[in-house]
């Protein structure tokens, strides 16, 4: 999970929202920093498309600091954010389905960013990430390759680390439907990524 | 283990620019419209009942079935609308499976107070029987224009939410609404049987769950117009 929780399971996230919906308008900058880089890595493995997952990542927090005076204090801003982007990109897939269909490239301007480098520092060897990221990119293809929502409700619930609850509310579905489309698209994973080390190894 | 991608610092900075141009609700918006709402609704069913009056033969009805018809329908109320106005835990609304449970549920159980209670209790004074379909459309208008202000009151609580299920909550929000205006008919109308109550008093439901279905679903059309 990308937002560490405090035992008294508040967010940093939540505290800041709290402040900002107090009205202290600094605290904006401080959700953004906060909560942008779990949504928008949220919508990039979405959309496989960096400008379109920046410009939702905007969006989503362009609606949540319109709704300030709506919030309520002690609410998660994780899972509200990510319905928001969720729908948001739905939204988009439908208006433009073609275009979304075919991924970009991810190029990474964020090694830049003096808080990417310090995360960094924390990071396993090469030969490590290396593996992790053949792994990851592989679960992103097949994800890619089931219906969005499974593939949502496994990305909640394993990639973003949210509870079926909230995974629920994300999705505007019931716990149970949750629980099943992970675990259907934990099967249709196992399958797709047998068969990608089969054909990667050959007859 | 994966790296959180983080959106580029030009995108923060028009974030932040774009913010600048945006109105946003001022705090405790939320507390002025629960209140503001509150005072409206109130304020609205006491005008109404003022005006269309308490039914004649009040004091000649049985007691247990006047409360217990009086009590659920207040409860039914009184919930719907809490289930309808939630903001959730996660600002998203309520539960889904809370609001199917209320969208299904509560229509369920007053149809069962209504057939179960109204045949023994407050409708039997005046009793209708046949036509019940043409007396009942009387009531149901009035349940209707009763409730109408009601679902007005309740989209306007909601709105600049954004909802999990909006249609799901829109359909609470019609029923809460009915539910008030059912109640409030209930001690105004004089007119006996369930079925006059059920097509009259009940059926209005229907559409006013439908119209706040359409009205709160109407906007992610919007959302997808204005990006």
């Amino acid at each position: 999970m990308l937002i560490a929780r405090m035992a008294d399971g508040e967010s940093p996230l939540d505290r800041a929202m709290a402040r900002f919906a107090a009205g202290e308008d600094a605290a904006l900058a401080e959700v953004y920093d906060l909560g942008a880089p779990a949504v928008f890595t949220f919508l990039l493995r979405l959309s496989k498309e960096r400008p379109l997952a920046e410009d939702l990542t905007q969006e989503t927090f362009l609606r949540i600091h319109r709704a300030r005076g709506l919030y309520r204090s002690g609410a998660s801003v994780l899972p509200w954010a990510y319905t928001i982007a969720r729908r948001l990109f739905l939204d988009s897939v439908r208006s433009r389905r073609p275009e979304v269909a075919e991924s970009a490239t991810i190029d990474g301007d964020s090694e830049t960013d003096p808080a990417h480098r310090a995360h960094a520092r924390q990071m396993p060897s090469a030969e490590e990430m290396l593996a992790d990221a053949e792994l990851a990119q592989a679960v992103d293809d097949a994800l890619a390759k089931i219906p969005e929502a499974q593939a949502s409700a496994f990305r909640l619930l394993k990639g973003e680390g949210l509870s079926v609850a909230e995974a629920a509310a994300v999705m505007g579905t019931s716990k149970g439907a949750v629980k099943l489309r992970a675990h259907r698209a934990y099967l249709a994973l196992r399958g797709l990524l047998r068969g990608a080390r089969v054909e990667r190894q050959g007859p | 283990m994966r790296l959180p991608e983080r959106p580029s610092p030009a995108a923060r900075d028009r974030f932040l620019r774009a913010t600048a141009s945006q109105t946003a609700f001022p705090p405790r918006t939320w507390i002025r419209r629960i209140l503001l709402g509150g005072a409206g609704a109130t304020a609205w069913l006491l005008s109404m009942v003022s005006v269309l009056g308490i039914r004649h033969d009040w004091h000649d009805l049985p007691a247990f079935s006047i409360v217990t018809t009086v009590v659920g329908l207040l409860a039914a109320a009184i919930v719907s609308s809490a289930i309808a106005l939630a903001r959730g835990r996660s600002m998203v609304g309520t539960a889904t499976e809370l609001l199917s449970v209320a969208a299904w549920g509560i229509p369920s159980l007053l149809f069962l107070l209504v057939a179960g209670m109204d045949p023994h209790g407050p409708s039997t004074m005046v009793p209708v029987p046949g036509a019940q379909l043409l007396r009942a459309w009387p009531c149901g208008t009035l349940v209707t224009l009763v409730a109408l202000p009601l679902v007005g009151i309740g989209l306007y609580v909601l709105r600049g939410l954004f909802l999990s299920r909006p249609g799901l909550v829109g359909a609470c929000v019609g029923l809460a609404a009915a539910t008030w205006a059912h109640l409030l008919l209930r001690v105004h109308c004089p007119i006996g049987g369930a079925g006059h109550a059920i097509l009259g008093h009940l059926l209005p439901s229907l559409p006013l769950m439908a119209l706040g279905a359409w009205a709160l679903r109407g906007r992610r059309h919007h959302l997808r117009r204005s990006r």
